[in-house]
């Protein structure tokens, strides 16, 4: 059985996925923000590469996925205050 | 015991390998020419299509209105009523989809091109940009023209797969278009949503609702006069232009074919 930490970033994570498609962008990044700052969590760079596959065009930058990376790799000292605590 | 360290590295390396695995997968769509995205946009846009037509049927059912109503009759009677309600609920919803096709038929007669269902929500992209169900198959190109049904043009094809297109709106966040309002000229900046920004000459005699159009798209009307900001002590005028038509609402748009 999972710990309800566990189950709350599945629940997060399945949320920001479906965010993706159907709901507003900011509410996707309220859930990538959420993620980083509470997991060290590699789904938040598959969110916003879904983001950037669904939304922008072919030869543009993919700033959701740069933007999900820095925010998965800058939050990182804030989750060791987290995990270290 | 402190177990901290090493399992900290384990989830360090992890992170690292799923950036990898991420910017492989982004390289791999763009080598391919979109051959992932596309995919998704199949599959994103079959979810959409799916929820619409849930999320309709259930609003014009009048379920939630009659239930009360339901509960009161015999089981029998309860059947009959929510067939009877099924099935005006799908008049409805045809009646309304032959409403918008007819509005775009006179669209045909200004320029060639095909009818396409707007297939995945408008907000749901921070780039302003939507899919429509309209692809290479039917003759759609990179760069043709998108229009409402009143014949405003609101994107331009970016992408296209088989059966389906990206389109970038006109007002998208980073578009600027040069933009003409009663002859004079402004340079809009899109802000997304269907709406845009500009500037026009101190005086300029702009009103709200005055149709905005594009010459470096023969003319075309793109937009409306939203608001109009400015005084005679202040060095220019700022506009918003606004998108006639609710793009939330808009079921189908009309692609033009490229001369």
């Amino acid at each position: 059985m999972w710990k309800p930490r566990t189950s709350l970033r599945i629940c997060l994570a399945a949320f920001g996925f479906i965010s993706a498609v159907f709901l507003p962008w900011w509410v996707t990044v309220i859930a990538i923000i959420l993620l980083a700052l509470f997991w060290r969590a590699g789904e938040v760079m598959l969110i916003g590469l879904l983001m950037d596959l669904l939304w922008s065009p072919l030869h543009s930058m993919p700033w959701f996925t740069i933007g999900a990376i820095v925010a998965v790799w800058l939050l990182e000292p804030l989750r060791k205050e987290f995990l270290a605590g | 015991m402190n177990s901290y360290r090493p399992n900290d590295k384990r989830g360090r390396r992890r992170l690292l390998v799923a950036t990898v695995v991420v910017a492989a997968l982004f390289l791999a769509d763009l080598l391919t020419g979109g051959a992932i995205r596309a995919a998704l946009n199949t599959v994103g846009s079959a979810m959409w299509s799916a929820t619409r037509s849930l999320s309709a049927g259930v609003t014009q059912s009048g379920i939630f209105s009659t239930k009360a109503s339901l509960a009161r009759q015999n089981a029998a009677l309860q059947a009959q009523i929510a067939q009877l309600q099924n099935k005006a609920a799908a008049y409805t919803a045809v009646e309304t989809e032959n409403q918008q096709l007819r509005s775009l038929v006179h669209l045909a007669a200004v320029a060639s091109g095909t009818t396409a269902p707007v297939i995945s929500s408008f907000a749901a992209s921070p780039y302003g940009t939507f899919l429509i169900g309209a692809g290479s198959s039917d003759g759609v190109q990179k760069g043709t023209l998108v229009a409402t049904p009143d014949g405003f043009l609101i994107g331009r094809v970016a992408d296209v797969s088989a059966r389906s297109a990206l389109v970038v709106g006109i007002f998208a966040p980073g578009q600027r278009i040069d933009a003409l309002v009663d002859a004079i000229p402004v340079i809009l900046s899109g802000r997304g949503g269907g709406t845009a920004s500009g500037e026009a000459p101190r005086g300029a005699t702009i009103s709200v609702g005055d149709i905005v159009t594009a010459p470096s798209l023969g003319q075309r009307p793109i937009g409306v006069v939203g608001s109009v900001q400015g005084n005679a002590a202040s060095a220019s005028t700022k506009l918003m232009v606004r998108t006639p038509v609710n793009l939330e609402s808009l079921q189908f748009v009309y692609v033009e074919t490229a001369h």
